[in-house]
């Protein structure tokens, strides 16, 4: 999902930079309140995971791939607002390094990717998660809330960047919209099913990670 | 986080990485692949603002195979890693020091 340089307009580029760098500077103030330094090369590792699973593309229906996002599952781990540091550090290395997502359309990327998709997929997970018939203790709902919110972080992530390309004029916007959000529908499957398996397996191993 | 952790995790992101190399779809991702279909994919090419050392997650000396894909991946992972901590310590700690200073200072 990462846009290249060229499917942007600039002032489409321009606000969508202006907007994630207002909320990463908040991430960053939420973040610096309760960081402890043990924070910090736990940070790093979800980093180094998140970058080496994006790398595995899976295939989806027809002639299209998938990978995962990792935005709700590194909020799992460390809050949400260290997810949004986390992701960016990731999006910032893949865009310099390896051409993954221009540098021009960096902050719509970032927008798209670790604010909207992490904290729209966050939301509607502890939406889930405080429903009464779902709170105490872990079973099917705990389950549910996961799968779900990860799933919909991907399918945020894309519309907003369908949303993007549709302004910049790239594309016609009711047409892209519907197509990036289907196919990520799909994708986003693949979200919920790895974050489910990361997430039972850091149970299992390292149960003080998962709050 | 202990160290050993730290370096087990890495390896499990190495092994990540070595899988994606060796067995990751080719095919284009949702964004590319629609881009393809509404024809606007050519737009990408027209501008190369960044010329990245590693584009497509391949070493260009190392030609485009697994291995090069491989050791891309791997020295991704060095440099998320280190870059991750990098960013935190420089500008998320940084200012709860500089507080703590002046409390002590004041």
């Amino acid at each position: 999902m990462h846009i290249p340089d060229g499917f942007l307009s600039i002032p489409v580029s321009a606000a969508s930079a202006a907007a994630s760098f207002g909320g990463l500077a908040i991430a960053i103030r939420k973040v610096q309140k309760k960081l402890q330094d043990r924070l910090i090369p736990l940070m790093g590792v979800l980093a180094a995971f998140i970058f080496a699973a994006q790398m595995f593309n899976f295939p989806v229906a027809g002639g299209t791939s998938g990978h995962l996002l990792g935005g709700v599952l590194t909020a799992i781990v460390v809050g949400p607002w260290a997810a949004t540091i986390v992701l960016t550090c990731v999006l910032i290395v893949q865009c310099l390094l390896f051409q993954d997502g221009g540098l021009i359309a960096l902050g719509a990327n970032i927008l798209n990717m670790a604010i909207i998709g992490t904290w729209g997929g966050w939301v509607v997970m502890t939406v889930i998660n405080s429903l009464p018939f779902v709170r105490g203790g872990w079973g099917w709902g705990r389950s549910a809330a996961i799968f779900l919110g990860s799933w919909f972080s991907v399918v945020a992530a894309s519309c907003a960047a369908a949303l993007e390309l549709g302004f910049s004029g790239t594309a016609q916007l009711a047409t892209v919209f519907v197509a990036m959000a289907s196919v990520h529908a799909i994708i986003g499957v693949g979200e919920g099913i790895i974050t489910l398996l990361v997430v039972s397996f850091l149970k299992r191993v390292k149960p003080e990670l998962i709050s | 986080m202990k160290f050993k952790s730290i370096i087990i995790s890495l390896l499990i992101c190495a092994i990540v990485v070595a899988l994606a190399a060796a067995f990751a779809s080719s095919y284009p991702d949702g964004l590319e692949w629609i881009a393809a279909k509404m024809g606007f994919e050519g737009r990408a090419a027209e501008s190369n603002i960044v010329n990245s050392p590693m584009a497509d997650y391949v070493v260009p000396k190392m030609g485009g195979g697994t291995l090069s894909t491989a050791t891309a991946g791997i020295l991704g992972i060095v440099f998320v890693f280190s870059g991750t901590i990098f960013f935190c310590r420089v500008f998320v700690r940084r200012n709860c020091r500089s507080e703590a200073i002046q409390k002590s200072v004041s």
